[in-house]
This record gives structure tokens, C-alpha cells and sequence, in this order.
């Protein structure tokens, strides 16, 4: 007993000494609700004003998410900086974790990251269907509608009678519900390039002067129909729209996008190359 | 009880009262923490809440860190870090009676953090503890490429109790402005707590635009917040310049490594100053198919552009098609980092009128030992 007194005297002394070597520091206890909010607002906070990538800005993440990983759009705020940057194991994991969580809001939109930074045109196709699943309609992802961006996909997996079949879908429906200057002038050039791709030239220029009429300048619709003039053997008049073409495309008038190169883009070079075709075939035949 | 077992129990008492917290009797001092833990210095964790009045806007939360150091009987320290353990400011305070006189500030640049501004401050004293405060606060400091002046007003300060502990209560008014202009482009009132054993506890104030609130998360030592603050974490997308397949003996950025930003920065981007159209001929023009073996997957090619438009730091890192690390052969990564060598000139980001260094990316999307595409 008196050894088992000693004992418990000599702990108590252990334990003051460890007490006093080690303060208790202040730390918050928060409710569970409470970290919900603030798992919100950390994603806000992450971006306020920190660089996007930056640690600072990751770390707003991680604590977030050690708060409540429930929320999809931390899972792709991660992903975010890893798409623009070429990180793509990285991508792939958090878009999953993301879309696994609200498929409604982030299928359609991984749908188009496969898209347009990846040209995994099956996966995109799957996204799109995955998202429209979910919300129970055709719906949109980065403003760009589903059938719009369906209708790309198969442009470029080139099965184009389908991808006609998702452009028109999309274009009918927007000149129903909201009329023909609301519909994507980028859809009906697809859809012009589609339909030359099927050889119903006719077809495709009638496409491009309703694309015209949205927007008058875009030089990518007078390179094609450039390239139709001298498909035809109509030599001044390829020549003729070359010029337009370049005028407009040294403005800056043509399809792309911000951080990835557009299916089909045009380039200077391509405008030269065609004219240069024109001029041979010019002085060839006189 | 035997003499030995009265000696332990007597040593326990000691033991215990030797470890309460001293109290400073400072009008000031005491409402930090005991003498010894401000002598050695602690770290707050702060959350920062942002509530914009606009309630369409949402809610946002900063982390932030501040270390407070007493240096001597009249005079602490505090040094403020971001949620990434960057210095973001210093500050050296001096007690004169109950007034709080903010002595020296500076603030670090985040991207050279070699640059430090330090604070214009056309009025020191930031509060009287104990009495009724006539003159305002001011301070005038750089952000971004701006300078704005801060203002504030004690209108009162009062003792009330916070987690059943003595705590100081300041009600002040405080507007922002920048420099050379009257008009107010935030302003409201604040309350500033201080909590004995705690110190600064929380903030509340409620602007023109924000309502924000600084609330005290957790506390610990300097030891465990330099051992947080070695994270080992970079940037997303950050090169180890030491490790890396290009020779960059010649390769020198032009600013400090962590203002290396990215192509997409500057518009337009940053990207092959020939345009893609051109790169991509210097490509095929060089490219040896035998070399690619009927590999599929993402060869990515990740570099940094300085300022000069001369790439470097080059690394290749392979994908397949599920967008799982995988290994291309060597041969395929040497013979197309041969071709890039061949692309010399690249348009850098530029922002804000300046060349900057910067991160860029090609992808080459094989399939069965063909390119079907190079992107971005």
C-alpha cells in the first residue's frame, strides 16, 4: 500500500511537470453545422485573394474539405488549376470525386474539359448524356448547351451525320424558344463544316450565311467558303474572300478559345497556304 | 503519511502553483497571454469572414496567422502570414502608459518577398487601454500597385467578460481610402476584443460593403507553427528546377520563383511566338513515327518561358488514355524533346505591360505510335 502511495505521489508529480512543460493552447471547438458554413465559405475565402494554385489557395481547400468533404465544387475547385496546367491524373481524380457528388452540376461540365482541353470526344459524349441524365433534360455546361457540344464530340470522333443530328437538335431548339440570333454562331459552323465533310456543299453555304448573319465578321466562315469557291474551280471569287478572310482574321475576328487551340482553327498559314493553292492553280490554267 | 510521501506531495503543490499562468498587472500586458508564453512568443490562427451586404454574394473565409513576440518590457512584436505560412507583414509596437503605438510596419510581396514596403504612419497610436483616446490611428500602405490609407477612431473601450475571463472592449470607427483621394471606399465600425490569457480575441465590424468578423481559431506555440509551416507543398504545377530533363545552365528566369505565373495569364497567351500552325510543321517535319512504337496515351511536356521567351526546365510526364501515370519509352521522350529544342522562340505572358516568367504545357495525344493531337 505505502509503495503503491509512493507511486501514485511520484505520477502526480510527473504530471505537474508534463502540465507545466506543456501549456494548453486555445483551440475552438466547432459544431458540425458550423463547419458546414464555414466549409463554404473557405472555398469562397480560398480564391478571394489568393493566386489559383497557389498554396494559400490549397490550403483554404484542405481545411475545407477536413470540414466537410461533401461538397462537389471544393472536389473541383482542386481540379481547376491542374486542368489549366496540364496536371492530368490529378484532373481526372478530383473532377471524379466532384462528379460523384453532384453529377447534375459537374458531368456536363467535365464533359467539356474532355472536350476542349483533352479531345477525349467518347468520355465527353458520356459526361454530357451522364449530366442530362441527371437534371432530366438537355442542359448546359459552361453556357454551351449539351446538344451543341455533343454534336462537336462527334465531329470530331468524324461521325458526322450524327453530329449533324445533335447541331440541329440544338439550333431547332433555340430558334423555337428564343429565335435564330440566340443560337450559337460556332454551332452552325460546325454544322456547315459537317455538312461539307458529307459533301452537301449547298447545304453548308447556306449554314454560313445564317452563321453571317450572327456574326458578320468571323473570318472562318469566308475561309470555307473560300475553300468551296476553289474546290469549284471558282478561282477569283476564292480569291476574293482569302481577302476578307484575312482582313478580318488579322481584327482577331475568328474561332478560338481561351487556353486550348479550337477543333479546326484556322491560322495565318492555312489562309497563305489557300491563297498560294489558288494562285498556282490561277497560273496553271491560263 | 511518511516524510518521503509528504516531501512528493508537497513538490506536487508547489509544481502546481508554480504553473499558473502569471498575470502581468500591465494595463496592457495582461489582457495577452502570461509573461512567459509571450516572452517565447505564440501564433493565433485566425479566421477572417467576409458577409457581403449584397446578399446575392457569397459569404468568404480567410485563414490568416499572426505571431506575437514580447521584446521587452514596453515593446512586442507581431508578424501576420497567409494560409500558406507566407510572411505577409511586420509590426513593432510600443507601450506608453495604456497607449499602444504602433513604432515600425512593413509588408512583404508575396511573389518577391525580398520587397518589403514599409507603412507610412502619419498617426501611432492605435489604442488607449484604460482612457478615452482624442487622436485617430493612421496608417498608409501599399497593395497591389495602389496606396491606400487606413483610418481609424476609438470612440470607446470597456471591461467585460469573454469565456469567463477578463476581456477589453474597443468600439471604434474606421474608413479606407486611397491615397490623395476623400472618397471612402469602405468604412463603418468596429469592435476589437481582447481576451486575458488570449489575447487579440475577434473583430466585428460592419462596413458600407462587408460585414466582417476575425474570430480566433487556435493558438499554439512557435515550434508547432514552423513545423506546420514546413508543408512541403508547391504550387499546382510547380518544376523542381534540379530536376528536370533539359541542360539549363543557360536557362535563367528573370524574377523571384514564386512569381513564375502561367501561359494563360496575359492575353493573348503566352504560347510559340510562330503560332501553333507553325510549331506544329516544325514538328512534323522533324517527327521519326518508328520513334513513337504504337504507344498510346498524353506525353506532357511541362516547361517554364522566362521573360525573355526562351524556354527551359523542361519535364515530361506520361499519361494513358485513362488518365493514369504511365512511362513512355525513352527514346520517345528524347526524340520529341529533341523536336522542342528546335522551337526557340516563344511569346512570354506579359502582365500588366511586363514579360514574366511563366509555366507552359504541350500535350501530344498518341494513339497506336501516331500523334492525333497536340494541344493545348
Amino acid at each position: 500500500m505505502v509503495r503503491s502511495l509512493t507511486y501514485f505521489h511520484s505520477l502526480l508529480i510527473i504530471l505537474a511537470l508534463a502540465s507545466f512543460s506543456q501549456k494548453e493552447w486555445y483551440k475552438k471547438e466547432l459544431s458540425e453545422e458550423i463547419e458546414k458554413q464555414y466549409a463554404k465559405q473557405l472555398l469562397e475565402g480560398g480564391s478571394y485573394s489568393s493566386y489559383q494554385g497557389s498554396v494559400p489557395e490549397q490550403m483554404h481547400y484542405y481545411e475545407a474539405i477536413r470540414m466537410d468533404s461533401s461538397i462537389a465544387e471544393l472536389w473541383r475547385e482542386f481540379g481547376t488549376a491542374r486542368v489549366k496546367r496540364g496536371i492530368l491524373d490529378e484532373m481526372y481524380y478530383f473532377y471524379g470525386e466532384a462528379v460523384e457528388r453532384d453529377p447534375a452540376v459537374w458531368a456536363g461540365f467535365r464533359g467539356y474539359l474532355y472536350l476542349y482541353f483533352y479531345r477525349d470526344f467518347e468520355r465527353a459524349i458520356a459526361d454530357f448524356n451522364l449530366g442530362d441524365q441527371a437534371n432530366g433534360q438537355v442542359d448546359y455546361s459552361q453556357g454551351q448547351n449539351h446538344d451543341y457540344m455533343r454534336g462537336i464530340a462527334y465531329y470530331g470522333l468524324n461521325n458526322y451525320p450524327q453530329a449533324l443530328d445533335q447541331l440541329n437538335s440544338y439550333i431547332d431548339q433555340t430558334i423555337e424558344e428564343a429565335g435564330a440570333e440566340w443560337v450559337d454562331v460556332y454551332a452552325l459552323l460546325y454544322k456547315g463544316l459537317s455538312l461539307i465533310k458529307l459533301d452537301r456543299i449547298d447545304e453548308a453555304l447556306k449554314t454560313f450565311d445564317e452563321a453571317e448573319k450572327i456574326y458578320p465578321k468571323l473570318s472562318d466562315l469566308f475561309y470555307h467558303r473560300a475553300r468551296m469557291a476553289f474546290m469549284k474551280g471558282e478561282y477569283t471569287q476564292a480569291l476574293e474572300l482569302i481577302g476578307i478572310t484575312r482582313n478580318y482574321f488579322s481584327e482577331g475576328y475568328y474561332h478560338q478559345r481561351p487556353y486550348v487551340e479550337v477543333l479546326d482553327q484556322i491560322y495565318l498559314q492555312d489562309i497563305d497556304q489557300l491563297e498560294g493553292e489558288v494562285r498556282e492553280a490561277i497560273s496553271g490554267s491560263g | 503519511m511518511k516524510l518521503t510521501q509528504f516531501k512528493n506531495l508537497a513538490i506536487f503543490c508547489l509544481l502546481l502553483l508554480g504553473c499558473k499562468q502569471e498575470v502581468s498587472d500591465h494595463p496592457v500586458f495582461k489582457y495577452f497571454p502570461s509573461e512567459d508564453v509571450f516572452r517565447e512568443g505564440y501564433v493565433s490562427k485566425y479566421y477572417y469572414h467576409f458577409y457581403p451586404n449584397d446578399k446575392g454574394r457569397d459569404a468568404a473565409t480567410e485563414i490568416s496567422y499572426i505571431k506575437y513576440v514580447k521584446l521587452d518590457e514596453v515593446r512586442y512584436k507581431t508578424e501576420t502570414y497567409n494560409a500558406g505560412f507566407d510572411l505577409e507583414s511586420e509590426r513593432n509596437f510600443l507601450l506608453e502608459g495604456d497607449s499602444v503605438i504602433l513604432e515600425y510596419g512593413s509588408q512583404t510581396s508575396l511573389y518577391t518577398p525580398a520587397d518589403t514596403n514599409d507603412y507610412v504612419i502619419p498617426a501611432k497610436t492605435t489604442a488607449t487601454w484604460d482612457s478615452e483616446k482624442q487622436s485617430p490611428y493612421q496608417v498608409q500602405y501599399t497593395f497591389g500597385e495602389q496606396d491606400y490609407v487606413y483610418t481609424e477612431y476609438q470612440k470607446s473601450v470597456y471591461d467585460t467578460l469573454i469565456k469567463d475571463q477578463p476581456a477589453k472592449a474597443f468600439i471604434n470607427t474606421y474608413d479606407y481610402k486611397k491615397v490623395g483621394q476623400d472618397s471612402v471606399l469602405d468604412g463603418g465600425n468596429i469592435k476589437t476584443l481582447y481576451v486575458q490569457g488570449l489575447g487579440f480575441f475577434g473583430a466585428e465590424s460592419q462596413g458600407d460593403r462587408y460585414a466582417r468578423q476575425t474570430e480566433l481559431i487556435e493558438q499554439m506555440s512557435i515550434e508547432e507553427f514552423e513545423k506546420r509551416s514546413k508543408h512541403g507543398m508547391h504550387r499546382v504545377a510547380w518544376i523542381d528546377p534540379e530536376n528536370t530533363i533539359s541542360d539549363d545552365s543557360d536557362f535563367k528566369i528573370c524574377g523571384h520563383e514564386r512569381a513564375i505565373a502561367d501561359y494563360y495569364n496575359s492575353d493573348p497567351d503566352g504560347r510559340y511566338i510562330h503560332t501553333k500552325q507553325a510549331m506544329l510543321d516544325t514538328i512534323k517535319a522533324h517527327l521519326d513515327e518508328s520513334k513513337l512504337f504504337d504507344q498510346s496515351g498524353r506525353l506532357v511536356f511541362r516547361f517554364v518561358v522566362n521573360c525573355e521567351g526562351k524556354a527551359g526546365r523542361f519535364i515530361a510526364e506520361g499519361y494513358d488514355m485513362s488518365y493514369q501515370k504511365m512511362t513512355f519509352r525513352q527514346e520517345t521522350i528524347d526524340h520529341l524533346f529533341d523536336i522542342f529544342q528546335k522551337l526557340k522562340e516563344w511569346r512570354p505572358t506579359v502582365i500588366r505591360g511586363k514579360a514574366r516568367d511563366a509555366y507552359f504545357y504541350i500535350t501530344f495525344n498518341l494513339e497506336n505510335g501516331k500523334i492525333v493531337n497536340i494541344l493545348p
